[in-house]
């Protein structure tokens, strides 16, 4: 039991130094989808390809708040 | 199949994390799922090359660096250290994938933002979504209550406990700590002794105040027995109670069950009689005192309390812990409680006393304690005495203390106001250390600063403590050491008042208890330093010094001093005046007996006339202002005060004078056998008689003088200080000698007209002498002028009778030592006094003149007689007889 905290204290500490170098590399990357990523690159995903995901997710989902953006914008002055 | 459904779980997750879909959307969900699922199997990427990536992580850090921005550049630099020790297989592909995102880092990269907090600060944690997540309300059982009791299980417990998420990896999709394994739910049991609680409760609720009627008496609540006497206990013992208040008054809501009001009333107030007598005495006792002889008090007074409540307690231990049938009886305990408290009533009277006073001294409560403990003995108070003279006596040990001290050592404790004996700041030459360096404390009525009954005691406490101040100045104080062989007594109760001495009074007791205390630390010091004074430092040398010098008890030497100073005077000289001369006369004339350093000689310049004529015309010039000094060490100085030389200084001056008169008299004349007229041979005849007249008065002064005044008293003073029992009464003695000596020789002020009279005799007797050697040299130039003119006139003389006549009339060579100039000098002086006398006496004839003497004599004589006997009658004084005797002495002259 001991040994599990003390491997995910430093776990943890291992997450938080990636965080602060992704910070400095300025990735965007907040700690929550750091954590899933790292996860998914030790299951396997190639990390090349996990970034083009994150690259093309980041595109969807600014699209997707444009595009609600400009529905309830349409919306307000319908109602007016 | 695991790792794709991991896979798809985590995807979904990275699709929330990013795009943020609302759960709702579930279909928008699934379009994103599969396409990143897609995109992840079908790329075309190579695996990571880790030698790349650590070259392209070293080259960004040399590119910071290179554009300036070292600060960058470290931060990364440390970052990258700092994750060595984590390195694993993954490590390259993590760094791969953040190399990928990287957003221009070198230009964009803000370094406050590794300060900046979490944008997205996790949603906060409520307790309904632990216990949704925990699904609290589907199991019931973490809701049963956890008995710790030896026989309950302890499993349930155990079952309760839940781990949420465990971890195998770090990264849980839930951002909840999940750590919460026991809540305080669980730990909450329900206490057990309600019913208790609620009978107790029961069973006090007379304690709630009665409902006012409104218009009417209050409800008096009904109480029993037991209820009240425990409230009574608890009230003597000093605690807060319900019926009785802080001032230990009966509350009037409350009654005894099954008596009468006034009944209940009456018990009530004589148990709160004893509450309040009380009162003052445990609030006494609270008190923090400053000085050590009040704590005393109150420590022993807790004492007193302390067993007061003992004796409470195994009362209240009768009814609680019942071994034996007991019946409950306020009236019985009342009884008992009441010799108890008897003793305690008598304390509280003095604490009382002790308040109502103000400015008092901090053993006044000696004095009370002292004063009690008589008054409970004579009014056969068995208990109060014992307490009382008890405590007293414990309480005087501490005021022994500074007595021990003070008695032991000669030292005062610093800052000590309970002593009477007080040390003056200044330190004072050592002869005055007995006198004036300690005083006893007085207050300002004049009242000494101690507890009354120790007044007797005082003088001998201070003097034996003044004892060992001066012996140990004097460096002897380990003598009085080997002296102490007695330990000192004890002074506590069983001691000092013996069950068999019970009859005896308490002061008395109290007295030979402290006496022999006292003597046990007393009588060493006094008896060393007497020993000491005598022994080591010659006070008996030192007063026969004194007494040959000043009151000239040894006559050959004092002859010797007194005649060095006449012939000076005589000789009309001047030198003698001199401190050095002086000194160097009474050096030389004492010197068989004393060591001359021990003697010197001053002169007091108000009585020095400077003309050496006028100065030996009478003796109250000159004489008075020769001063001789004796040298004494300092502890005889103690004993032989500065106000004691001065007596005998003044009996010195008087011998002296008196001596004069007798020198100047019995100073060779011519004898010079005028021949002549009868009223030369009268006039010789009346100057015999008047010479005769004046030598007796003087003898007769200078014999009482020293047969009946100095010879008795010098020996009285002996024996006195021989009986005297410490240094005080050896100082007093011979301070009583000294003034005896004074008053005896009618130095006093009182007879001074009579002592001025003497003087007037005595100058006389100059007057006489002066007078008949004028007159004789006047004769002798007569004769001598006759007898030259008879020897011119006369033609024919026989050779012999020539011979005769011119032997008679030429001045035989004066058989003289050298001092031919004196002589001269003398002449000249004599011819210079016979023109004054001459001019004084206009001319009087010599007979004329002795006739005038002689009758001023006996004007004096019978004032002096005469007074002497009138003061002789009129006064008490030891004196007077003395007087009576001088007076008839000197009767003996006067011719009726």
């Amino acid at each position: 039991m001991a040994d599990r905290t003390e491997k995910q204290a430093a776990a943890q500490q291992a997450v938080d130094i990636l965080h602060e170098i992704s910070t400095l590399l300025n990735c965007h990357l907040d700690r929550r989808t750091l954590s899933i990523c790292i996860s998914m690159i030790e299951n396997g995903v190639n990390p090349e390809a996990l970034a083009e995901v994150v690259k093309e997710l980041r595109n969807e989902g600014q699209n997707m708040q444009l595009e609600a953006a400009a529905a309830a914008a349409g919306a307000s002055s319908r109602r007016r | 199949m695991a790792f794709l459904a991991q896979l798809g779980e985590q995807t979904d997750e990275l699709v929330d994390a990013i795009v943020g879909i609302p759960e709702s959307d579930q279909e928008t969900r699934n379009i994103f799922r599969e396409a990143v699922l897609r995109l992840l199997r079908n790329h075309t990427y190579l695996r990571t090359n880790q030698f790349e990536v650590e070259d392209r992580l070293k080259g960004l850090e040399e590119r910071f660096r290179v554009i300036g921005r070292d600060a960058l550049a470290d931060a990364f630099h440390k970052r990258l250290e700092a994750y060595e020790p984590h390195h694993n297989k993954f490590t390259p592909d993590v760094f791969h994938f953040l190399l990928e995102l990287a957003d221009q880092p070198a230009q964009n990269t803000q370094l406050t933002a590794l300060d900046e907090p979490e944008e997205v600060p996790p949603p906060k944690l409520t307790w309904r979504d632990i216990a949704r997540e925990d699904g609290w309300i589907q199991e019931r059982d973490i809701w049963l209550f956890n008995r710790h009791s030896p026989d309950s299980s302890d499993d349930e417990g155990a079952a309760e406990i839940k781990t949420v998420a465990s971890v195998e990896s770090l990264t849980s999709a839930s951002s909840v700590d999940g750590r919460v394994q026991r809540t305080a739910l669980d730990c909450a049991f329900k206490p057990q002794g309600e019913e208790l609680l609620q009978r107790v409760k029961e069973a006090l609720s007379w304690r709630q105040p009665p409902t006012v009627v409104e218009g009417g008496q209050p409800e008096k609540t009904t109480i029993t027995s037991l209820p009240l006497l425990r409230e009574v206990l608890f009230m003597l013992s000093g605690l807060p109670t319900t019926i009785f208040d802080a001032d230990c008054n009966p509350s009037s809501g409350y009654q005894l069950q099954g008596i009468s009001v006034e009944a209940s009333d009456a018990l009530l107030n004589s148990f709160s009689e004893c509450g309040r007598k009380l009162a003052p005495l445990r609030a006494f006792s609270k008190r923090k005192a400053q000085s050590p002889l009040l704590q005393v008090f109150e420590s022993s007074m807790q004492k007193a309390l302390g067993s007061l409540d003992l004796q409470l307690a195994s009362i209240q231990g009768r009814y609680v812990a019942i071994e034996e049938d007991v019946v409950v009886s306020l009236v019985g305990v009342l009884n008992e409680v009441r010799p108890i408290l008897t003793p305690l009533y008598a304390l509280s009277d003095i604490i009382r006393q002790l308040q109502e006073e103000r400015n008092t001294h901090a053993f006044r409560y000696l004095e009370l304690l002292y004063d009690a403990a008589g008054m409970a003995q004579l009014q056969a108070h068995r208990d109060t005495y014992h307490l009382l003279g008890g405590m007293f006596l414990d309480c005087f040990q501490i005021y022994l203390k500074p007595i021990r001290l003070w008695m032991e050592e000669g030292r005062l404790l610093p800052g000590d106001r309970t002593f009477f004996v007080s040390e003056s700041s200044t330190k004072l030459p050592l002869p005055q250390i007995w006198k004036s360096q300690f005083n006893l404390l007085r207050s300002p009525e004049g009242n000494l600063h101690a507890p009354r009954f120790l007044k007797p005691a005082i003088h001998r406490i201070f003097t034996a403590g003044k004892s060992i101040v001066v012996l140990k100045h004097m460096k002897r104080h380990a003598a009085t050491s080997k002296y102490r062989a007695t330990e000192e007594p004890k002074m506590d109760f069983a001691t000092v008042c013996p069950d068999n001495l019970e009859f005896a009074p308490f002061s008395e007791l109290f007295s030979s208890a402290f006496d022999a205390w006292i003597q046990s630390k007393h009588h060493t010091a006094a008896a060393t330093l007497q020993e000491l004074l005598y022994t080591s430092y010659g006070l008996s040398q030192s007063l026969d010094m004194l007494e040959q010098v000043y009151l000239m008890s040894d006559g050959s030497k004092a002859d010797a001093f007194a005649s060095a100073i006449f012939r000076h005077l005589d000789n009309f000289s001047n030198s003698w005046k001199d401190r050095f001369t002086l000194t160097e006369i009474a050096q030389e004339a004492f010197s068989g007996s004393i060591d001359s350093y021990r003697i010197f000689a001053e002169i007091d310049p108000r009585t020095v006339v400077h003309s050496a004529i006028a100065g030996r015309s009478s003796v109250r010039v000159n004489l008075p202002a020769i001063r001789l000094g004796c040298r004494l060490n300092w502890p005889v100085q103690i004993v032989v005060t500065e106000e004691g030389i001065q007596g005998y200084q003044r009996i010195f001056t008087f011998l002296l004078q008196a001596r004069r008169a007798i020198s100047v008299l019995n100073h060779p004349t011519k004898n010079f056998h005028p021949r002549g007229s009868l009223a030369a041979t009268g006039s010789m005849g009346r100057y015999y008689m008047l010479r005769t007249k004046l030598l007796w008065f003087c003898d007769a002064i200078v014999t009482y003088l020293t047969t009946l005044i100095l010879a008795p008293n010098t020996a009285r003073l002996r024996a006195d200080l021989g009986d005297a029992g410490d240094v005080d009464d050896m100082i007093r003695a011979h301070a009583d000698f000294v003034s005896r000596i004074i008053h005896e020789s009618c130095q006093g002020a009182k007879l001074q007209p009579i002592r001025d009279c003497m003087l007037d005799i005595f100058d006389l007797a100059i007057k006489v002498a002066d007078a008949q050697r004028i007159e004789m040299v006047r004769l002798e130039k007569e004769e001598h002028e006759i007898t030259r003119l008879s020897v011119i006139s006369s033609p024919y003389t026989s050779p012999v009778k020539a011979k005769a006549k011119f032997a008679a009339t030429t001045p035989k060579p004066k058989k003289r030592n050298d001092e031919d100039d004196d002589s001269d000098k003398e002449n000249q002086d004599l011819e210079w006094n016979i023109k004054q006398s001459a001019k004084v006496n206009e001319g009087k004839p010599h007979h004329v003149l002795l006739k005038g003497f002689h009758g001023d004599f006996e004007r004096h004589l019978r004032f002096i007689a005469g007074g002497l006997r009138g003061v002789a009658r009129a006064s008490k004084e030891q004196a007077a007889v003395k007087w009576d005797l001088l007076a008839e002495m000197l009767e003996v002259g006067i011719k009726e």
